[in-house]
């Protein structure tokens, strides 16, 4: 058994699939308001079905991503966002 | 006392008068109980995203206000009641109410200096014009 060369594979391996790293858009662009008021930015982060898209698609931070769908949540109980089309 | 906002969504098919009404009632409990009356948004008919109770467009309009527990239920139990009142939502606002009452302040304070040039020119004239109070 040579278990270094296994874990060197291992950590290879996921280096090379998930080695996007991409950028928080609030966290870089402070002029951008999360609010369930403005539709128009979570259309963004929704998918056709009117799913909410997940956080490794997204790039979003944890922090950011609870404050979106929060958001969403509150604009499809009034009606500005549907549940599904 | 912590600042809330509602946003209600009424018929479409609705007089002027009703809404009226609505926001009296809302402005009553508020002084009954010592909030503090911030800002009402208009936004009008918009299309909702699905139906509700077979409608298809709806009247919104979003109150800001400074209250209590109990002003919030007691707003709650007025807008329950109301067979016109399709949906409400009370929630905590996360926005700078204070900005808002100063806007409003410089706001009142524009509209009184617009009015005290044109009421110079009409002393001068000597006609009594047609003082209107906000």
């Amino acid at each position: 058994m040579q278990p270094g060369s296994i874990k060197n594979n291992r950590f290879a391996r996921k280096k090379s699939v998930f080695q996007r790293q991409k950028i928080c858009r609030f966290c870089t662009n402070k002029a951008l308001i999360l609010d369930y008021k403005n539709p128009s930015t979570l259309k963004y982060f929704t998918t056709e079905k009117g799913k909410i898209i997940p956080r490794r698609i997204s790039g979003n931070c944890a922090k950011h991503q609870r404050k979106l769908t929060k958001a969403i949540q509150r604009a499809r109980n009034i009606a500005l966002l549907p549940f599904t089309t | 006392m912590k600042g809330y906002e509602t946003v209600v969504i009424i018929h479409p098919d609705v007089d002027d008068e009703y809404l009226d009404n609505i926001t009296k009632k809302l402005a009553k409990a508020i002084e009954e109980l010592n909030g503090k009356w911030i800002n009402l948004d208009k936004w009008g008919k918009k299309k909702l995203a699905y139906n509700i109770k077979k409608c298809t467009k709806g009247y919104y309009f979003i109150l800001f206000f400074f209250g209590t527990i109990k002003l919030v239920k007691e707003m709650e139990r007025i807008l329950r009641y109301d067979e016109n009142i399709l949906r409400y939502m009370i929630v905590v606002s996360d926005e700078d109410l204070e900005t808002m009452i100063n806007k409003e302040k410089e706001d009142k304070k524009q509209v009184t200096e617009e009015q005290k040039p044109e009421e110079k020119h009409i002393k001068e004239e000597g006609i009594n014009g047609n003082k209107e109070v906000n």
